[in-house]
């Protein structure tokens, strides 16, 4: 298991009291969350569970390499990020996560800064997911 | 259409998901849970590999020592108990 943060995007509605009276505005927050990476075949399991239009092409671990081989990992269109978000999903073992909507819930894809942070956690998760193993061959 | 069944015996359906027949390899060669659960996927591909390897390796061994035990066989004279008239016909 390992032990890494996500950055995420809150949206609240606050009230505030103005001269002209009392507004409802969005309150957008950036935090980070931490979150347990899953690199057991418990991973493949949700991989095959949540996404088996994808688990009949491919394994998770082969969609990892082949995302990084081909560089898909650092595309910031949302596409491309939402196939790696279904991925990471699959790494990741948390309460607060029930379903794939209530995790793309948490990101804020129209926004391109909060994009590209995505992005980069993204590319640190499958170097670390796919690097995790004692047969890698960066250990071997 | 005649013959056709409201179910779809389809090829496809009937294959077994690849995580099934992982945990099917992990009871055949006694991995422990603890262990499934904390090996990282590829590690767990390789020891089962490893485990396919060295059980095909001991197949091929005894399909060796059995095709050669039954060369042996034919080559060895064959000797069976004959008849004391058998014997005499033979000595004649």
């Amino acid at each position: 298991m390992i032990k890494t943060t996500l950055p995420i995007i809150e949206k609240t509605l606050v009230k505030e009291t103005t001269p002209d009276g009392e507004k409802e505005q969005i309150k957008i927050t950036e935090r980070d969350i931490v979150i347990t990476l899953d690199t057991s075949v418990y991973a493949e399991e949700r991989w095959e569970q949540n996404f088996p239009h994808n688990a009949e092409k491919e394994t998770l671990f082969a969609y990892v390499a082949r995302v990084q081989k081909s560089k898909q990992d650092k595309a910031t269109d949302t596409a491309n990020v939402l196939s790696n978000l279904k991925a990471i999903y699959c790494f990741i073992e948390s309460d607060e996560v029930a379903t794939f909507k209530e995790f793309c819930r948490l990101f804020d894809l129209s926004d391109a800064r909060h994009t590209e942070k995505v992005v980069n956690k993204i590319v640190y998760i499958f170097e670390l997911v796919s690097e995790g193993g004692t047969a890698s061959p960066k250990n071997s | 259409m005649k013959g056709e069944t409201s179910f779809n015996y389809n090829k496809k359906n009937l294959t077994m998901p690849r995580v099934l027949t992982l945990y099917q390899k992990c009871t055949e060669y006694n991995i422990q849970g603890c262990l499934i659960e904390r090996l990282h996927y590829n590690d767990l591909l390789l020891l089962i590999y490893s485990f396919d390897i060295e059980n095909l390796k001991k197949q091929i061994a005894t399909a060796k020592k059995m095709r050669q035990i039954s060369k042996g066989k034919k080559n060895a004279p064959e000797i069976r108990d004959v008849s004391q008239a058998d014997a005499l016909k033979y000595l004649k």
